[in-house]
């Protein structure tokens, strides 16, 4: 954690004098707040560069002469540099510098100090995240940061998705690039949230510009952690808990579905289906395909180091068993990082990522159990599984048993470096980084008969395997110099990279039912195999430069020009560049008199980033196209032969997707800092990809043609304010509040293109993405009510085979005819605004803490109920009030075994707010005659309650911007319980 | 550097000059020609749905709730210019003429290739591409004429792109590479043991008859259906047993013209789900064995496309061909299967694989039964039909009574050219049920409107001869290719 620097020192004013001889200087470093002393302090000599390190008590002593220079710094405090006089005994206070001007922060290829950044940056620190159980850091950082939106499913596995600053990619991958220790990466899965040290998110532009060519979307920059010279530190973390699903949906029970059912076929003039009389027991389907998952993190490091080496080790064992029966995901993760001081002006170093996973995978069973008849047991009476061929829905506790899927990757992710210092404030840094996945998978599917809708008539094994490699070489040079008032820091660098991907898949069938004999080889007849690879390549130049006059003035530049593969070899190159500024009003002459103002600082910039990995495979224009389908010319006795042909045409013009932007910002802190707060404006506009339907006739087989033709726009405010105290030695506490205003909208679609989407796989779509609408709105029938006769029917427009108690739709364009012409947009899944509200306090041993998150202003289209092919199950709340001869004037449609129509009916607020964590922590004091030096026990909540409006299982969908926001199958937020220790050694 | 960012390409063969070299890439051309019969979109649910379901021969199926994406619309002729399947007809028959279209342009790039060989091949990609706008002027009437690859770049091919021609041109097309195919194509006589399944003359000819037909050039129609006939374009004739055409025993006979060709096994070289879609739903079946009646697992599916009750009642008593079009519960099949149960009452026996007696690897999805589009029993009922329109009414009742006889019926009692002409439509229904005939054959005599309104459906004069044209092509063109009327 790069947090450090600036002085206060007190003591003795130094008095002038010569040199004299060497003697034993002893102190203790303290928090200028609490007085409590600072553990693991570097104390270093500015002359000699010899250094020691506080202990526990935050005491240290070291040889040195009056007159020297002596530098204190601790991460997460303003460092200071005290001149030795007469007084060897020496009492050093350091102020927090969480969040003020002098902050570190991370900002691509380098450091700045917070007062000298001009882009919208957000920092999160280490041990926010590591309080989570959660896999991965992008969820970590839920409702911690405005501008940025998480979306995750409790899927064990999974890495949620993250919007910074609205959706701008419509298709493809809208994810941010994550920057693990300068590892490119959009998966970080693989990283122990202990052990990362910082999380910095650049939000706009003249942040991201460094990273230009790959920044369209956002960076997430990943610090992980670094020993630091002095004694060995162990830390032991654990938890375990359990996974139970946050919110459910009240279905019908036997009966009322019987008698919805049977309701329902009348209408249709079909026979009923059920006896109402002989209905079994209910069947909670959706009880049925979840139970308690446990969830279990053992976390160890080691961490010292001396002058010349620092070391970090750490190890953890993560499991995560879901709340699905049989699922699973374990990862053990291993991170060496050391450095190696080799001379004054030269460093190495090497961050090394080793991990392993293992997960059992089991379909997300959420829709079959939603439709399927609660009248069916999950067993009958024979044992056999239960059915009905009432509907065309598996029985989905058979479905998870039957479902063998496996999967399991090995991942090596790192870097070494190497630093040369060659004269002052020039530095050359060289890197290699590199990750490389390994991932297998193997599914196996029995023979069984359940009945002729559920089958399988022969046992088929496919296997898989996909690896790649990955690397960045990365050279650059920064220059850091203060003349007088004028300092600058200049970073110009060369990085090339490349990715291959390999892989290769079999699948046979007639293989045996024994585990230990699903291999290719088991099974009969020859297998079908196949395999694949891709090369990606890029090569860029980057440059930057940051010039600051008197500390108050700030100017920063950044150009990059980048070569990408994937597009075809005249538009292969970007130009990527930002302009801001930043002026730092608190250090003005006028303020020096104020006391309310710790700091102020007004930013603004704007630039220009890309993407290339939105479509891929852009690049070969006149591919031919291998068909899937061989043609058996001269029966069974003759090979099949291929065939190939074009079939796919694509846009020549293709390059870089690019988003332009502009951000404003004004940072303060106030009250002695107790107050901090930000507010930023930002508006940008991605010149998007997508999918441009042509005719048939043009000869491409899926009439898809991918161009830029669309402009996305994202503008919006964001705010974030936080209050921290200590009222005494023996109380402190904080509150934050931060909040998103993004407003979504297509400001511009080529001609009259076709951007539907948002398929329910029953026939039926329900988003279009057009002009002046946010991206993928729903585009539904808008009903007004029900028809409450025959007569009310026959007399307006409406669709064939409407009956009484079906629902109107309201004739928007008044030509009689209920049809496409006749949708609205009914909103989208794009937020208005969303927040996040966090706090806590410590009093003596005790700490607590709370996390919401929460959004506003979106839709949900309630999808799952929207698909119903007949017989399917209801909701107990569909039949309240239902419409029928005998209840004329109900509000609910009747019964009804049609195709449901889209309607403004299925579209259902998206408000939430969300207990993310709620934490109660004891640390106790005297440890030190269990030999131990710290220890903490902590119980804790994940997602313990939700207020929501939706009716399904759970607001929080990540989908594909076109169709985000339908609720089908999704895998529910769950609730977590959890206990845990940490121990220091 | 450039060579750095310009790796070469993996897995993805890039066109020059280089795949031009080895002739065996020709084959591959052409044989995308023929991939395109297997597609879902050109000859499983989609056709169906719109040349089966749509007529007076076969209901939805299934399950009332299960609609089959839009099969429901198409059973009571409800479709639009945004229902799926007629969106998939007009898309799965333009990638045929598209591939073909690549084919005869490509396959004569080949330099190495033998001359004869390429002329063949030319010839079969002209074969194919005439089917797919016969199927395409059937359904849409007037539609675009692609006769060359197109570059989306040139405005004059987009512009030919979307600009529907009269169906006069498409048929005086589809006539001009029927007549070249003819001209060049072996007859099955001269064609190799390992070459079947590929386009002949007679397949050619066959066809072209067809088409005359729905020209009313009857002559055309006689004198090919004729030649056939008497051998002057291969060897073809009426197999003995009408039950065997559709089971694998029958594939590729002496009845055949052209058939789809539907093969098991790795690699995939099956037509997609054309059983699976029609498959008995729900069934519960027995087996007569040694060991006395067992249940068993019989070849099952989706249950759609099923014969109707009123196609049931259209065979005269003693007609053969009920029981081999027909399944119904409690029949016993050739197998030895029995039918005890299931969710409809009656299913096409024409897309029925048995897993007991016939070539199953248990993937049900892609089964070894071949499509029959073009064989004798049409050909001697075209023959029928023309020879009656010219006033040979020798030649159509002597042709009429072939077919009747096979199917253990007696001479035809009709009489007078319209008699006979009733009695021939009515043959045609009950030899070809279930073939995909139907529909395009009550809209080609004038008799749609009659027969769907005894049935209670609507068939629009003016409007229903004809699909929709789907809307996402019309969008595609910024509106350019015009609609349908009525639509």
């Amino acid at each position: 954690r790069l947090k450090t620097t600036i002085l206060i020192i007190v003591g003795f004013m130094a008095f002038p004098s010569f040199m004299m001889a060497q003697q034993i200087y002893t102190g203790q470093v303290k928090d200028s707040l609490t007085g409590a002393p600072i553990q693991s302090a570097s104390v270093t000599l500015l002359s000699s560069g010899k250094g020691a390190i506080s202990d526990s008590a935050g005491q240290f002593s070291i040889q040195a002469s009056p007159g020297e220079k002596l530098s204190v710094s601790s991460i997460g405090y303003v460092g200071t540099t005290v001149t030795l006089a007469s007084n060897t005994n020496l009492s050093i206070v350091l102020h927090s510098a969480a969040g003020t001007l002098d902050e570190v922060v991370i900002i691509g290829y380098g450091s700045a100090r917070r007062s000298q950044v001009v882009g919208s940056v957000a920092q999160v620190d280490g041990k926010d995240i590591a309080a989570r159980p959660v896999l991965s850091a992008a969820q970590g950082i839920q409702g911690k940061v405005p501008g940025v939106q998480i979306t995750a499913s409790g899927a064990p596995g999974s890495q949620p998705e993250v919007r910074v600053r609205g959706v701008g990619s419509v298709l493809g991958d809208a994810n941010p690039i994550f920057v693990v220790d300068g590892v490119i990466t959009s998966d970080i899965t693989n990283i122990n949230n202990n052990d990362i040290a910082s999380v910095q998110v650049l939000k706009d532009a003249s942040a991201q510009a460094i990273y230009g060519s790959r920044a369209g979307n956002g960076v997430v920059i990943i610090t992980t952690k670094s020993g630091k010279s002095g004694k060995m530190q162990i830390h032991l973390n654990t938890y375990t808990g359990f996974k139970t699903p946050t919110s459910t949906v009240k279905m019908a029970d036997a009966r009322t579905y019987a008698a919805f059912t049977n309701a329902a076929r009348a209408y249709d003039n079909v026979d009923p289906a059920f006896d109402l009389d002989t209905l079994s027991a209910t069947t909670n389907w959706f009880d049925e395909v979840t139970h308690k998952g446990i969830i279990q993190n053992y976390d160890l490091n080691i961490s010292g180091g001396s002058e010349k080496v620092t070391y970090y080790f750490g190890g953890s064992v993560f499991k995560d068993q879901g709340i699905i029966p049989g699922e699973d995901y374990t990862r053990a993760a291993f991170r060496i990082n050391n450095t190696y001081q080799l001379a004054p002006f030269l460093k190495l170093g090497n961050n090394l990522n080793v991990s392993v996973y293992n997960m059992n995978n089991k379909p997300t069973e959420f829709d079959d159990a939603y439709r399927m008849a609660p009248t069916v047991p999950v067993r009958f009476d024979d044992g056999s599984y239960g059915y009905t061929s009432l509907l065309s829905v598996a029985n989905p506790v058979a479905k998870l048993d039957l479902t063998h899927d496996k999967g399991d990757q090995l991942r090596l992710q790192g870097n070494v470096f190497a630093e040369l210092k060659p004269v002052n404030g020039l530095t050359l840094r060289s890197s290699y980084n590199f990750d490389y996945h390994n991932n297998n998978q193997k599914v196996y599917t029995p023979v069984y008969f359940i009945w002729s809708g559920q089958k399988n008539d022969i046992s088929s094994l496919s296997q898989s395997n996909n690896n790649s490699f990955y690397y960045i070489i990365d050279n650059n040079a920064t220059y850091n110099k203060t003349f007088g008032l004028h300092e600058i820091n200049a970073t110009l660098g060369y990085s090339s990279e490349k990715n291959r991907d390999k892989s290769w898949s079999g699948s046979i069938q007639n293989v045996p039912a024994d585990p230990n004999l699903w291999y290719l080889d088991q099974g009969d007849n020859n297998a079908d195999v196949g395999s694949s690879g891709a090369i990606l390549t890029r090569a860029s130049a980057y440059s930057r430069l940051i010039y600051t006059y008197d500390r108050r003035y700030i100017f920063n530049g950044s150009l990059r020009r980048d070569g990408s593969s994937s597009f075809p070899t005249d538009n292969q190159y970007g130009t990527f560049y930002s302009i801001g500024g930043a002026w730092v009003i608190s250090e003005e002459k006028f303020m020096k008199n104020q006391t309310l103002f710790n700091s102020l600082k007004l930013r603004a910039g704007y630039g220009k980033v890309g993407n290339d990995i939105t479509i891929s495979n852009l690049r070969i224009l006149n591919e031919i196209s291998l068909q899937s389908k061989y043609y058996g010319f001269g029966g069974s006795n003759t090979a099949a032969q291929q065939a190939w042909t074009f079939d796919q045409i694509k846009d020549a013009a293709v390059s870089w997707e690019t988003t332009k932007g502009t951000d404003l910002g004004l940072e303060f802190a106030l009250l002695k800092n107790k107050l901090s707060g930000d507010i930023s404006y930002y508006n940008k506009l991605t010149h998007a990809y997508i999918p441009v339907t042509v005719p048939t006739t043009f000869g491409d087989q899926d009439k898809i043609v991918y161009s830029q033709a669309a402009d996305v726009r994202n503008k919006g405010v964001e705010f974030e304010l936080n209050w921290q105290d200590h009222t005494s030695k023996d109380f402190s506490y904080h509150l934050g509040f931060n909040m998103t205003f993004n407003t979504n909208v297509v400001d511009h679609v080529d001609g009259t293109l076709q951007l539907k989407g948002g398929s329910l796989g029953n026939g039926e779509i329900v988003t279009y993405t057009v002009p002046g609408q946010p991206i993928g709105s729903f585009w539904v029938y808008q009903t007004d009510g029900i028809y409450k006769s025959q007569d009310e029917i026959d007399n307006s427009a409406h669709i064939q085979g409407a009956q009484p108690g079906d629902f109107r739709y309201v004739d928007q364009n008044g030509d009689d005819l209920i049809n496409d012409k006749d949708r609205i947009f009914a909103g989208s899944y794009q937020p208005k605004f969303y927040y996040g509200i966090n706090g806590g306090f410590a009093f003596k041993g005790l700490d607590f803490s709370f996390d919401l998150y929460g959004n506003a202003g979106n839709k949900i289209y309630n999808g799952k109920k929207a698909v119903r092919f007949g017989n399917d199950e209801i909701e107990a709340a569909r039949v309240d009030d239902m419409w029928s001869t005998d209840n004329p004037n109900g509000t609910q449609p009747r019964a009804s075994n049609a195709i449901p129509k889209p309607s403004t009916y299925y579209v259902e607020s998206g408000n939430f707010l969300r207990v993310n964590n709620v934490t109660l922590g004891y640390t106790f004091s005297n440890t030190q005659k269990w030999h131990i030096q710290s220890l903490r026990v902590f119980a804790s909540a994940e997602n313990p309650l939700i207020w929501k409006k939706y009716s399904g299982y759970t607001p929080e969908l990540p989908g594909n911007a076109l169709s985000s926001g339908i609720e089908l199958s999704i895998y529910p937020v769950t609730a977590t319980y959890m206990f845990g220790v940490n121990v220091g050694f | 550097s450039k060579s750095y960012l310009n790796p070469t390409p993996q897995n993805t063969v890039q066109q020059n000059d280089s795949i031009y070299t080895d002739p065996a890439g020709a084959a591959k051309f052409l044989a995308a020609c023929y991939t395109n019969l297997l597609q879902w979109n050109e000859s499983s649910f989609s056709w169906l749905g719109l040349t089966s379901i749509t007529s007076d021969d076969a209901d939805k199926g299934s399950d009332p709730g299960d609609l089959g994406g839009d099969k429901d619309q198409m059973d009571a002729l409800t479709y639009s210019a945004t229902t799926g399947s007629v969106a998939e007809g007009w898309t799965g028959n333009y990638n045929g003429v598209s591939n073909c279209n690549q084919a005869i342009l490509n396959i004569g790039l080949y330099t190495q290739l033998d001359a004869g060989l390429k002329n063949r091949y030319i010839a079969e990609a002209k074969f194919l591409r005439a089917y797919y706008y016969f199927n395409l002027v059937r359904m849409f009437g007037d539609v675009p004429l692609i006769d060359t690859v197109l570059n989306s770049e040139n405005p004059d091919d987009v512009t030919k792109a979307a600009t529907r021609v009269p169906e006069a041109d498409i048929y005086a097309f589809i006539e001009k590479d029927l007549k070249e195919a003819m001209s060049v194509l072996p007859t099955n006589d001269n064609q190799a043991a390992a070459d079947v399944g590929h386009a002949t003359k007679g397949a050619a000819a066959g066809l072209l008859a067809k088409v005359s037909l729905y020209e009313k050039n009857y002559q055309q129609a006689y004198d090919l259906s004729s030649g056939i006939m008497q051998g002057s374009y291969g060897t073809y004739g009426l197999v003995d047993d009408y039950s065997t055409i559709w089971r694998e025993i029958g594939e590729n006979s002496k009845e055949s013209l052209f058939e789809v060709q539907s093969k098991i096994g790795v690699p995939d070289a099956a037509v997609q789900q054309y059983t699976a879609v029609q498959g008995i739903r729900a069934g519960s079946f027995k087996r007569i064995t040694e060991a006395g009646t067992v249940s068993v697992s019989a070849y099952s599916g989706w249950g759609f496309n099923v014969p109707s009750q009123d196609l049931d009642n259209a065979y005269e008593a003693g007609d053969k061909r009920k029981k081999a079009t027909i399944i119904h519960i409690g029949d016993t099949l050739f197998d030895g299967v029995i039918l005890v149960s299931a969710a409809n009452p009656r299913y096409n026996y024409k897309a029925y694989v048995s897993v007991f007696d016939e070539s199953y690897d248990g993937d049900g999805d892609n089964t070894n039964k071949n499509i029959r589009l073009l064989r004798m029993g049409d050909i001697v009922l075209i023959n029928a039909e023309a020879a009656n329109e010219l006033g040979n009414t020798a030649t159509a009742v002597s042709s009429l009574n072939l077919i009747r006889h096979r199917a253990g019926l007696g001479n035809t009692t009709a009489s007078g050219q319209q008699g006979l002409r009733t009695a021939i439509w009515k043959e045609r229904r009950v030899e070809l049920a279930m073939e995909c005939d139907r529909f395009f054959d009550l809209i080609r005599t004038g008799q749609a409107a009659t027969v769907f309104s005894a049935l209670g459906k609507t068939f629009t004069t003016g409007k229903n001869e004809h699909f929709p044209v789907p809307q996402v092509e019309i969008d595609a063109t910024e509106g350019v290719t015009t609609q349908n009327p009525g639509y």
